[in-house]
């Protein structure tokens, strides 16, 4: 064995390291022949000794008592935490629904007052157009007064709230039995057909709002929408209102005949 | 309750990490030593020593489920956390200057005597001797000699502390040793001299 190699394990044969046998006694016959590497081993085997008695000096070095209680106290804090953390997603999302109606409640009912009050305020001032599918025979009347005694004004009409019936269930809407002239209201004096879709257009998609128009139309049109009509009074005029969508066009129509006059619209025998 | 004396570390480690105290407290008992004497031997500072010891159980907990039953016992990964956390402070803290392999000075050379130390000095000396010179290694030579020499860990638990290869271990505690007889030894000069014709009688 070379001095190189026995440098190289010399440091294993000290710690008594598991190694080949023959290798060891080779290592070992080497010492004696070579004063160096005799002394470099007794300097192995001392370094050995000295670290196992550093070893067993310390071996019954432990940790000051005090830490077990520290390191206990932040696990009971990780623990409080983690059940804390594990809580908050529900107060999370408590608060963030209570949050959510504070303020979205309120700015929603403002909202709807700020949609609906420009509608109605430009609805009184929206000139009244007659779309091109109304008769051509009819007659506007746009310089009636919004709070003329007939209270039949071009007023809005919600389309959630008015409800359209088909044409074949039209049938004569006759006011309750007629008030006292000193309780009348406009709407009890009139009698009024149910409102019947005009075009292809529906008066159920008036999202954008519409118009009430009161027109006067040959008594001939009564025909057009299936109506009985008397022939011998078909030059005569009769008076109708004509809910216009946003867009100008007559959604639907009905008929008007005042009270007093009751051979208007009725059915004829 | 029942006993936890006959409980393995890593069914300890599963009811520490489902909220059991017990299981901590059965956990730290077993293993606060080992890691406490590594990092007081790492750091030669008890202080020091008990932070990082404080700071493996704290990162056991936040990061136990990380661990690895197939990559070697929970010692070895407690170890692990210990060695990272002390080179983390060593390198911040610069609690001990590395001695260079002919540094002439330094806490273990202020230790030497003129002739063989090892001889004259009485045990107790000779012991705060050699834990000097441990504590002037380099860092990766000082962990080997910990956990081989002192901690008395074989090769290979050594390379799983490390996370290293055994021949790693192997080299480097063969560095740390001539490193430690060379601080511990004669005067350099004297050595020299008697280097130079033993090696000649012995290549002759």
């Amino acid at each position: 064995m070379t001095c190189e190699r026995f440098q190289v394990i010399a440091g294993e044969v000290a710690r008594n390291e598991i190694m080949d046998a023959d290798e060891r006694n080779k290592a070992l016959a080497h010492t004696t022949a070579c004063e160096r590497c005799e002394q470099a081993l007794a300097s192995q085997n001392q370094l050995s000794k000295n670290l196992r008695s550093l070893a067993q000096e310390m071996k019954a070095t432990e940790a000051p008592h005090h830490l077990e209680e520290k390191v206990l106290a932040a696990f009971r804090e990780a623990r409080v935490r983690s059940a804390s953390r594990s809580r908050r997603p529900y107060w999370v999302a408590a608060a963030a629904a209570v949050l959510l109606l504070a303020i979205g409640l309120p700015a929603w009912l403002l909202y709807v007052s700020f949609v609906s009050q420009p509608t109605e305020q430009a609805g009184a001032q929206k000139a009244i157009k007659i779309s091109g599918e109304r008769s051509p025979d009819a007659v506007v009347s746009p310089t009636r007064p919004p709070d003329s005694a007939t209270g039949l004004t071009a007023r809005r009409i919600h389309p959630r709230r008015r409800q359209m019936t088909e044409v074949a269930k039209l049938r004569l809407k006759r006011s309750t039995p007629e008030p006292s002239p000193s309780t009348k209201t406009p709407e009890a004096r009139e009698i009024a057909t149910d409102f019947m879709p005009v075009g292809y257009g529906s008066a159920l998609d008036l999202q954008e709002g519409g118009q009430l128009v009161r027109v006067e139309l040959p008594r001939s049109a009564l025909s057009r929408f299936g109506l009985p009509m008397n022939i011998d009074r078909a030059d005569e005029r009769i008076t109708a209102d004509v809910l216009i969508g946003a867009d100008g066009l007559a959604r639907a129509i009905r008929f008007i005949q005042p009270i007093e006059s009751t051979t208007g619209i009725q059915p004829e025998k | 309750m029942r006993g936890q004396t006959d409980v393995s570390d890593s069914d300890l480690l599963q009811s520490m990490l489902a909220g059991d105290e017990d299981a901590l407290a059965e956990l730290y008992r077993r293993r606060q030593a080992g890691i406490y004497r590594f990092a007081l031997q790492m750091s030669g500072s008890p202080s020091l020593a008990e932070d990082v010891t404080q700071e493996v159980f704290i990162a056991l907990l936040r990061n136990g489920k990380s661990y690895d039953s197939t990559r070697g016992p929970l010692a070895w990964f407690l170890l692990g956390i210990a060695r990272n956390l002390m080179r983390q402070r060593l390198g911040r803290e610069q609690f001990y200057a590395p001695l260079g392999d002919d540094q002439s000075e330094g806490p273990a050379n202020k230790l030497q005597s003129p002739a063989n130390p090892l001889d004259d000095l009485s045990r107790s000396e000779t012991i705060e001797a050699i834990r000097a010179a441990v504590l002037s290694l380099p860092p990766r030579y000082r962990e080997v000699v910990v956990l081989c020499e002192l901690q008395e860990l074989s090769y290979a638990q050594a390379a799983g502390v490390l996370n290293c290869a055994i021949g790693t271990v192997r080299s480097r505690l063969h560095r740390a040793r001539a490193l430690l007889i060379e601080k511990m030894g004669p005067a350099k000069e004297e050595d020299a001299t008697a280097d130079r014709v033993k090696t000649a009688r012995c290549f002759a």
